[in-house]
């Protein structure tokens, strides 16, 4: 459990986990709205996998994420977005999220 | 050498205290030697069968991590089976033996469990993925259709637990049943969506919603 509360408290990994939510995605397409390098998300996407967060699948050459949370999960989910934990002190997390900043909600 | 998760020793310790249950029960109200001897047996031989099962496979399969997969997975089901009848065993001979007030609460203990279960197989049901490529809809129906039926579950399990908690004996009965009842309509409602989706698209990519 300590794990899927570690994979929660960051926004973009909850971001991620929010864009699952709609429909599974290649990896490329799920890394692109975030104004980040590679490799942190990979590192990113690895801990979410750790948690059970989310599975991964090979469909053809792509690889594609899915999303893998039980209903508490995806209750504690709900909570941390309301809550917003893991936001920096003093910075409103809507702008901070990297999705609005590209017109997303 | 790995650490053996908990269900691991829950197993065989919830078998043995649910024989010794059953044979409190058995003790002191003899006359339902059947019920008791089912209850003190069925864990048991069920899980020999499987494990005969599972040795009867493994010649036949060069895969270990899926023979231990299937080891551990049957160990949780006996241990999970088996605190459950634990339960209900403990709180029937705690009635028998009159060491509680209330009557009705053997009846109250198992459908507040049954409520729980619902609730755990609900809160479970959207981690159980299947195939991308196995699927005969898009992937993102299927996992907004498992979402849905594991939130309507796990609250139909938890209102259907609360009502027996809560409620008189009499109006607990007839409210946890329409609990049930609109439960399932919802489900079987959210399954002729899919079904229906499923036959009005034709064959989609697995990724496209």
């Amino acid at each position: 459990m300590n794990k899927v509360f570690k994979a929660l408290a960051d926004p973009t990994r909850r971001r991620v986990l929010q864009l699952l939510r709609e429909r599974p995605m290649p990896a490329g397409e799920l890394a692109e709205p975030f104004p980040v390098s590679k490799p942190t998300m990979s590192a990113h996407f690895a801990i979410l996998q750790e948690a059970g967060l989310v599975e991964t699948e090979k469909v053809g050459r792509s690889v594609i994420y899915r999303l893998k949370m039980s209903v508490l999960e995806e209750a504690l989910l709900g909570f941390a977005q309301t809550l917003g934990v893991g936001w920096p002190d003093g910075l409103p997390a809507p702008s901070h999220d990297p999705l609005v900043k590209k017109g997303r909600p | 050498m790995t650490r053996k998760p908990l269900s691991y020793h829950l197993a065989p310790v919830t078998v043995l205290l649910v024989a010794l249950a059953a044979a409190g029960n058995w003790y002191v109200q003899p006359e339902r030697a059947t019920a008791w001897a089912i209850g003190m047996f069925t864990l048991p031989v069920l899980w020999g069968a499987g494990s005969l099962v599972l040795r009867w496979t493994r010649r036949r399969t060069a895969e270990p991590a899926a023979f231990d997969d299937a080891v551990r997975s049957i160990r949780q089901g006996v241990a999970f089976a088996g605190v459950l009848l634990l339960i209900s065993l403990s709180v029937k001979l705690a009635a028998a033996l009159s060491t509680v007030g209330d009557p009705e609460l053997t009846r109250r203990t198992t459908n507040v469990i049954a409520g729980l279960v619902l609730a755990y197989f609900g809160n479970v049901l959207p981690k159980t993925l299947t195939p991308l490529f196995v699927l005969q809809c898009d992937g993102s129906r299927m996992q907004r259709f498992q979402r849905l039926t594991g939130w309507t579950w796990v609250l139909t399990g938890l209102a259907y637990a609360t009502s027996w908690i809560v409620l008189p004996v009499a109006t607990a009965d007839t409210v946890s049943m329409a609990i049930v009842v609109a439960g399932m309509l919802i489900g079987v409602t959210l399954f002729i969506r899919l079904v229906g989706t499923r036959r009005r698209t034709s064959p989609p990519s697995a990724v496209q919603s």
